[in-house]
């Protein structure tokens, strides 16, 4: 129990240490503001800020703005990776022709601006969610798209071969072989997807909204509510990387799953 | 003949869903297929657009946006590539220390920052160049970083053996060896910068391309909305393309000395 504690408290310790800068640079941000280096009025402290998150969360304000933008960019997500999915599956394993006519025109599209994008966006799909949903899905299936048809075309022939002579049918050849294959390459593409997915809604609801995470943040800078300003940014930035980090967890297992098979071998 | 045509297929096959796509775009508004109202034929819009070169309205907008890009680019590369030179060079302990925080900042959305910079750097200029610089620091820093990192330490040994001072050693051994690195960095982050600094000026500017858009969308000048698409569209590819050539123009020695070392 001792033992326990201690070993705990020195991985505190080094927590601590390998983290120092990040703290310092909390600890800058609730000093110097409140000692009036910096000014209040435009640099709140950070205790000041969690205050005012606070607050907001009692009020339920934050917990309902996160969701609408949780869901936007969920819907989108989803949306990028049912199409996108099969698309790169259909490209890369199936239509290779077509893949080698399609893939630069798709690159092309790829590279336009989506914020450029929204207001044509808008102007199709109108200014409620489908213009919102639509732009998200537009820029996140593009990594998924081309990861999957990536990881759709690195499949080793031999295994496909293999599968075949061992009398597969079609079905259980995708299912057990192309599709496990090809799962690193998807899951990377829906990695990226899902962080696109979430930057894009933010971006969105900034353009044109009336509710959601981007709308909180932009209506406090044109209502001068800084300090509110500061928290909305600030949740904004600690979902990002929650999200983040969810993936790259998902992606650990994911990775071990796949070395594992390997060592079986 | 046979071959020579296949040839040709081949190269232009990447062209031809482009070439139908700008087609489609032309015929498909005119037999009814696509409202014109909302989605204008190509030709319109390229009219539209005939009438802005003319005025000079639209290099006007596009000289605006691309001054942002370079002025903010230019201080993100001035910043970054000192300080990824120092930090992956000279202080790797201090980029050790300072890491956990760097990675932060950098893991942070260019864009929910957009109305934190506003406030604290106006809503003019200084917003635009400040949210520019952010989205192309990060890239030109880390991959400065990891550039310096990766260039053996046997070449700057070998050259300090041969009497190089440490300005020659710099700019003969650790600059060449890093620039494919510092390239790929830069060509990220202008291109990251092109694309946030359209965001900006559709949030709040009175000229450039961003703005174009948005005031045409305001006044319901169509032709025009899918113009300023047009061009933001092709400046962004021209900036990436030209940076990629620039990239394979002046790194190819490095190709050639190792296929000779081979």
């Amino acid at each position: 129990m001792h033992n326990g504690g201690t070993k705990i408290l020195s991985q505190l310790k080094n927590y601590v240490l390998d983290n120092s800068s990040v703290i310092l640079f909390f600890a800058a941000w609730e000093l110097l503001p409140r000692y009036g280096i910096l000014n209040k009025a435009i640099i709140p402290s950070f205790s000041a800020v969690v205050q005012k998150l606070y607050a907001l969360a009692v009020q339920g304000e934050l917990l309902g703005h996160m969701l609408i933008s949780l869901q936007r960019a969920g819907i989108g997500f989803f949306l990028a990776a049912a199409i996108g999915i099969p698309a790169g599956f259909l490209l890369g394993g199936v239509f290779r022709t077509l893949e080698k006519m399609l893939l630069p025109f798709l690159r092309l599209l790829e590279k336009i601006n989506p914020f450029a994008l929204f207001p044509v966006f808008i102007l199709i799909f109108g200014i409620g969610e489908g213009s919102k949903v639509s732009l998200i899905y537009w820029v996140s299936q593009w990594p998924i798209i081309f990861n999957t048809i990536m990881g759709t075309r690195g499949i080793d022939p031999l295994l496909i071969k293999t599968g075949r002579t061992m009398g597969a049918s079609n079905i259980e050849l995708f299912f057990k072989v192309i599709l496990p294959a090809a799962m690193p390459g998807i899951f990377n593409g829906l990695k990226l997807g899902a962080q696109l997915s979430f930057i894009m809604v933010i971006s969105a609801e900034m353009l044109g909204s009336s509710s959601g995470m981007g709308w909180l943040t932009k209506n406090a800078q044109e209502t001068y509510k800084i300090t509110q300003l500061f928290g909305a940014t600030m949740f904004i930035a600690v979902l990002g990387l929650i999200i983040n980090k969810i993936f790259r967890l998902i992606e650990a297992r994911l990775l071990v799953w796949r070395e594992s098979t390997f060592e079986e071998h | 003949m046979l071959n020579w045509l296949r040839e040709l297929n081949n190269k232009l096959m990447g062209f031809y869903f482009i070439i139908l796509f700008f087609i489609f775009w032309q015929v498909a508004p005119m037999v009814g297929w696509a409202n014109p109202k909302f989605i204008p034929p190509l030709s319109k819009v390229l009219a539209a657009g005939w009438v802005l070169v003319q005025n000079g309205d639209l290099f006007i907008h596009i000289a605006v946006s691309l001054e942002r890009v370079f002025i903010g680019l230019f201080i993100a590369i001035a910043a970054g590539l000192p300080l990824g030179f120092i930090l992956g060079g000279w202080l790797p302990r201090v980029a050790r220390y300072l890491a956990p925080l760097m990675n932060l900042c950098a893991q942070i959305n260019t864009m929910t920052l957009l109305p934190l910079f506003l406030i604290l750097f106006g809503v003019g200029e200084g917003g635009k160049y400040s949210i520019i610089f952010w989205a192309a620091f990060w890239p030109i820093l880390f991959t400065t970083m990891a550039g310096v990192k990766q260039v053996d330490p046997s070449l700057i040994k070998s050259a300090r053996v041969m009497g190089a001072d440490g300005i020659t050693v710099f700019f003969k051994v650790i600059l060449p060896g890093a620039a494919l690195q510092i390239f790929t960095g830069i060509r990220i982050g202008a291109t990251m910068a092109f694309m946030l600094l359209i965001g900006a000026e559709l949030l709040g500017a009175n000229m450039g391309l961003g703005w174009l858009i948005r005031n045409a969308e305001d006044n319901w000048i169509i032709p025009r909305l899918f113009l300023g698409l047009l061009a933001i569209a092709v400046i962004g590819l021209i900036i990436n393309y030209s940076l990629e050539w620039l990239e394979d123009t002046l790194i190819t020695w490095r190709e050639k000395t190792e296929e000779t070392a081979d």
